[in-house]
């Protein structure tokens, strides 16, 4: 099976940075599958689960933020304001997160308030996914 | 000429003084260097998006989206303008904080109907001192820039400029150009200029069209945030990286003037404890010679 160049950027970090064999994305319209030779395309990332496979070894995943993707030539890139590896994933610290957010989407607050915590609660649950289907495999 | 006694206290309070400054040096460039590190790793990210935003762009010219200048107009837009300035918590950081203030006032100036967000005590204290009225201050974030704080900030501003509160966002920082210099700035951060996305000469350009999912206005939607709180994430670092650095100059300076103060005074210390030690040698011989004559005569 042909592979492809991908570059994984989180905000913060360099997450992954080499060849590839598969990469499934959650766009916003559904997940995007790309192999080898896709067409171009850019497309934007909802939060959700990354799941992607370096040759030679078992399919990784990720928890990943909104961001965008890009194909272009044999070469991806995935922009994402934050990715994590399961054994990255602070289940305690994500359900204290999601809790929180919970609270706060209970309190009637200010519209932009409401956005925040419905961005954080969806990332924290995001995450607990996440680690949950690691644990599972 | 002061007594030796005045001259002990002022060098013990000049050494106490000194153990803070170092103190405040030996920290400052630990923060500096771990701020560095911070910036070096999320650079990839800002530089990738960036390039993509612009590519994005060029590709599909006709893009219209809110967060572009209309193509037609090149006059300032008229409305209430947001403005995010970016100052230090305490201040001992030689001009760092006068630069930034001096550069939000300045954007005052030529256009008064502006909201200001403030990042940092010492400008919020600035600006309730002068009655400038703040919409929004963030306290405790210039400390600690971290994505979530920024994230946060975007979303404030966003929210402004997605209601049409704010017609442009401007963002007053300090940049770092190079390890020792650094300049305040203000850049105008939303919405974009085209020109500010034009085409590089030498840049590759783009083979084939790219194909957007589910429309073009939807990623730039999706990546918008993205970018301005990233711009805003590494306005904050850098702003701390200057902040630390300015400290660090103002300590270093401090400390050596504490060096040639200390010196000054010990020199002058031993300067009077030798004229008190010939005085009490003169009293003590000229005693002793008149108890010699007394015996002579």
């Amino acid at each position: 099976m042909d592979t492809f160049q991908v570059h994984i950027l989180a905000a913060d970090k360099t997450f992954y940075e080499g060849p590839c064999l598969s990469l499934t994305i959650p766009a916003s319209d559904g997940e995007l599958g790309i192999l080898a030779h896709h067409s171009p395309v850019i497309a934007a990332v909802k939060p959700g689960t990354l799941r992607y496979q370096i040759p030679g070894e078992e399919p990784k995943l990720a928890a990943i933020s909104p961001g965008i993707v890009k194909v272009e030539g044999n070469d991806v890139l995935v922009l994402v304001d934050s990715a994590e590896r399961p054994e990255e994933i602070d289940v305690v610290r994500a359900r204290r997160e999601a809790d929180e957010a919970r609270e706060a989407l209970l309190q009637k607050r200010s519209r932009q308030e409401h956005q925040i915590a419905q961005a954080t609660l969806a990332r924290a649950l995001n995450r607990l996914r996440v680690k949950n289907m690691g644990i599972g495999r | 000429m002061a007594g030796t006694k005045e001259i002990k206290t002022h060098i013990e309070s000049v050494r106490e003084t000194r153990k803070i400054t170092n103190a405040m040096y030996l920290i400052a460039s630990t923060k500096l260097r771990r701020a560095r590190m911070e910036l070096d790793h999320t650079q990839p990210y800002f530089k990738a998006l960036r390039r993509e935003i612009k590519r994005i762009f060029r590709t599909a010219n006709e893009v219209d989206s809110r967060y572009f200048f209309p193509t037609d107009v090149d006059t300032p837009l008229e409305g209430t303008y947001g403005c995010l300035v970016i100052t230090a918590d305490k201040g001992l950081a030689g001009a760092y904080n006068q630069n930034a203030i001096r550069e939000a006032m300045r954007l005052l100036e030529q256009h008064p109907d502006v909201k200001l967000f403030v990042v940092g005590e010492y400008g919020r204290r600035f600006f309730s001192a002068h009655n400038i009225p703040i919409e929004h201050s963030f306290l405790y974030t210039a400390q600690n820039p971290t994505m979530a704080r920024a994230r946060e900030i975007s979303a404030l501003l966003l929210d402004g400029f997605d209601r049409g509160e704010l017609k442009q966002i401007f963002v007053v920082y300090t940049d770092m150009e190079n390890a020792m210099s650094f300049q305040a700035r203000s850049a105008r951060l939303l919405p974009f200029h085209r020109t500010y996305f034009a085409a590089p000469a030498g840049e590759k350009a783009v083979k084939e069209p790219f194909e957007f999912f589910p429309n073009t206005n939807e990623v730039l939607d999706s990546m918008m945030p993205s970018y301005v709180s990233g711009f805003i994430y590494s306005a904050l670092i850098d702003s701390f990286c200057c902040e630390q650095s300015a400290r660090m100059t103002a300590m270093d300076s401090a400390n050596q003037n504490a060096e040639h103060l200390l010196g000054e005074l010990s020199l002058e210390f031993n300067r009077v404890r030798q004229a008190a030690i010939t005085q009490e040698i003169t009293e003590v011989s000229a005693g002793a010679r008149a108890q010699r004559q007394k015996k002579g005569s």
